[in-house]
């Protein structure tokens, strides 16, 4: 005669070396389990393979739904944002603004040649403007 | 009165007397005691300015008309006038003209005779053109200055200062042309070039004639802005000055351009008030002045250039200030005119003392000067602090008023630039500082010491004069604000 | 009388433009003598004739007289000055485009009308009177002037010791 609860017994008695996750195809033994068939513990799988909640499922384990990771992220990107804005503001102190001036400096002395030519021009183009202003309506 | 009067004769024929003196005393003896002359008609310049103007404020009065020649009796014979304006400028010619011969007893070592023979015409020039009432000889005592400082600059012959002084004459002829030009179109207008007769020529005339009126203006403008050299007529200031001897350039920068051409611009708003493009005119060319004097400063190596372009830049402040057309505007330009000669001058002193003692003027060639120059690093802090717009100096104290006639006068975006120039301001003038009195000391540096006799006392006189100046500044604003200017 | 002003002001201009440029030294004197000359017509025809008395004698003779003694003494070669301007050969017929462009606007102000100076008025005082009595000022800046002038010669032209 059978006896299946002996069978049931030893079979559970055999440590998976994998910690159970064959548990899905249900042949690994262990308390509470009984024989080939899909144990206890994967009793549930039918739901978490179900359509939308598997992806809700994936997401869990992503950490999508955790609202600490969202807290995390939130302030890493908080945190990025104002480091970006604190390297655009120090290049705007210690690269743009000299940058422009020492730019504007040169290219005003270059201009600036020491030719008379250029100085009279210099003249005759400032009194033109002064007219423009005089007289423009 | 009469006293008044006398104190009025000296500004014009004390400086003639020198000449006289100058030039029938023994040679040897002037070429030593050259500098004894002139320091004396300078300081006598300044105590007939400061007693005119304690005369005039004891009496009340706002305008005193005296004649050198002829009788007062006749009708039309009194040719000069002084005003409260116009002696606060004869101060300063005074005090630069001190400077520049305490200067010249160390720098100028041959010429001496010329030297105090041009710079006594320059003095008459000057005091001639803040003193007369009259268009046209405004005109001939500019030319007056105009020919004195070509020769100055030009004074030793070097070849660096013929060019200087070449292009000064050839812009300053277009400055001469535009000028003339534009009395004989006034004079068409209004049959007279003296300045009650000018006032109110704009409000009778109708479309051509205000157009002519306009041009006149716009000549005008043209013209002084190139004396004063103002942003884009500029160009010629940094190579005079820069060639000149350093007491030449104590004039140019200290005076001169003041003189010749913000007086000029001065009488321009005060005889066509209320004008909105003379006010918009003055105040670009004022923004131009300031922001391209200090962006160049910026880039110099040269001690005397950095001052140079500093001078253009300081030239567009006074400019700002007189195209507000308010009172508070006026008073600050003129405080600017004063405090921008006591700072100016130190900065040309320094270069003096620099050249003398170090021998180059290249920024780049010194470094860690102060512990051996202690007084002249001390001057030229004060001056850079003035400079700057820091209290409690003097300079502190004109800008302030010139930002704040800005902001009251509907300009407030000027102001802001005003405000935000001063940090160029800084800039070039640590950067020379830094190069020059701080830091590590050159090797052949290592023996140079302080320089001694005119150029020191001059250097601690106006530390002390821009010091005074900024700390009791407040009791001229009270006493502005008794007689209900500001 | 507009006739003459307008010829006068175009014949004004070329002499101007040839004196600055000629590359003679003798030619740039003798243009400017002809050009005070012109002047001096031209401020006759307007009725300034104390004014155009002093030009002509003045600036057109004795001044002219005093180039052409410094010139004779320098003897600057003619050579030499044209050595100067031996590069800038595509400006040798700069002159002439001024002088025609000058001429051009010259007609089309003659054309259009323009404007001249109205002839001056005569004054009741003589002048001398009202140069002293008046223009006091402008005396002492004169002769100030003069004063600087002759300042000028012996800083700039005196010999070099060394």
């Amino acid at each position: 005669m059978d006896r299946p609860e002996k069978v049931g017994i030893r079979r559970c008695a055999r440590i998976p070396s994998d910690g159970g996750s064959r548990g899905q195809r249900g042949d690994v033994a262990h308390a509470g389990r009984a024989g080939r068939a899909p144990g206890a513990l994967d009793c549930c799988d039918h739901i978490r393979n179900a359509p939308v909640i598997r992806n809700l499922y994936g997401w869990a384990e992503k950490g999508y739904l955790d609202p600490y990771q969202w807290l995390v992220s939130l302030v890493g990107a908080y945190g990025s944002l104002c480091t970006r804005v604190e390297h655009g503001v120090s290049w705007v102190y210690d690269k743009g603004v000299p940058g422009l001036v020492k730019g504007t400096g040169n290219a005003l002395s270059r201009f600036v040649n020491g030719r008379l030519s250029r100085y009279l021009y210099l003249v005759v183009v400032g009194l033109i403007l002064l007219l423009i202003l005089f007289f423009a309506k | 009165m009469n006293y008044l009067n006398y104190a009025a004769a000296v500004f014009l024929l004390i400086p003639i007397a020198a000449i006289a003196i100058n030039n029938i005393c023994p040679k040897p003896y002037m070429k030593k005691n050259f500098h004894t002359l002139t320091g004396t008609v300078a300081v006598f310049q300044i105590a007939a300015a400061a007693y005119a103007l304690c005369a005039m404020n004891a009496n009340g009065l706002t305008a005193y008309d005296f004649s050198i020649l002829s009788n007062l009796k006749i009708t039309g014979s009194a040719l000069f006038r002084l005003t409260p304006v116009s002696l606060i400028f004869l101060l300063c010619i005074g005090m630069v003209a001190f400077v520049s011969v305490a200067v010249a007893s160390k720098t100028v070592e041959s010429m001496r005779i010329s030297y105090v023979n041009l710079l006594m015409t320059m003095l008459i020039g000057m005091n001639g053109m803040v003193l007369v009432k009259d268009l046209f000889t405004l005109y001939v005592f500019l030319d007056v200055v105009g020919i004195s400082s070509f020769v100055l600059i030009s004074l030793f012959r070097s070849t660096k200062a013929l060019e200087g002084s070449v292009k000064y004459l050839v812009i300053s002829e277009f400055a001469t042309i535009f000028i003339l030009t534009a009395l004989a179109f006034i004079f068409m207008q209004t049959g007279s070039l003296a300045y009650q007769d000018i006032g109110g020529v704009l409000e009778g005339a109708d479309g051509s004639q205000k157009n002519l009126i306009y041009l006149s203006i716009a000549l005008l403008i043209a013209g002084f802005s190139i004396k004063a050299g103002a942003v884009p007529f500029h160009s010629w200031l940094p190579d005079a000055h820069q060639s000149a001897d350093t007491a030449v350039s104590i004039l140019l920068s200290g005076i001169v351009i003041k003189i010749a051409g913000v007086y000029g611009l001065f009488m321009v708003v005060s005889l066509f008030p209320g004008v909105r493009a003379v006010q918009i005119a003055l105040a670009a060319i004022g923004v131009a002045s300031i922001l391209t004097g200090a962006l160049l400063a910026l880039r110099q190596t040269h001690f005397k250039r950095i001052v140079a372009y500093s001078s253009v830049s300081q030239i567009g402040y006074i400019l700002l200030g007189l195209s507000c057309g308010t009172t508070v505007g006026l008073i600050g330009a003129v405080a600017h005119v004063f405090s921008h000669a006591a700072f100016k001058t130190t900065l040309f002193s320094n270069a003096a003392a620099l050249h003398e003692q170090v021998g180059t003027l290249d920024i780049d060639k010194m470094g860690g000067l102060q512990s051996r120059m202690p007084v002249t690093s001390l001057s030229s802090v004060v001056a850079f602090l003035s400079t700057a717009g820091i209290p409690p100096f003097a300079g502190f104290w004109s800008k302030l008023l010139i930002i704040i006639a800005l902001w009251t006068s509907g300009s407030a975006v000027l102001g802001g630039v005003a405000l935000i120039a001063s940090i160029f301001t800084c800039a070039y003038l640590l950067r020379l500082q830094k190069k020059v009195f701080f830091g590590e000391t050159p090797e052949h540096l290592k023996n140079v010491t302080e320089v001694k006799g005119g150029i020191k006392f001059v250097e601690i006189a106006l530390t002390v004069i821009t010091s005074a100046t900024g700390i009791l500044f407040p009791l001229v604003l009270i006493y502005l604000q008794s007689r209900g200017l500001i | 009388m507009e006739v003459i002003i307008y010829i006068c002001l175009a014949l004004l201009l070329s002499f101007c433009i040839l004196a600055a440029m000629s590359q003679s030294l003798l030619k740039s004197a003798i243009f400017l003598a002809f050009a005070s000359a012109t002047l001096g017509v031209i401020l006759f025809v307007l009725g300034a004739p104390w004014a155009a008395v002093i030009e002509v004698s003045a600036c057109s003779g004795l001044v002219t007289v005093i180039f052409i003694s410094a010139i004779s003494l320098s003897r600057i070669k003619k050579e030499e000055v044209q050595k100067l301007y031996a590069d800038k050969k595509q400006m040798k017929y700069l002159p002439y485009i001024l002088i025609i462009a000058g001429i051009v606007i010259i007609v089309a102000a003659l054309a259009g009308s323009v404007a001249l100076p109205g002839t001056a008025v005569e004054s009741t005082e003589d002048f001398r009177e009202v140069f002293w009595n008046s223009r006091q000022a402008d005396i002492l800046g004169q002769i100030v002037s003069i004063l600087i002038g002759g300042i000028a010669v012996y800083v700039l032209m005196r010999e070099s010791k060394d």
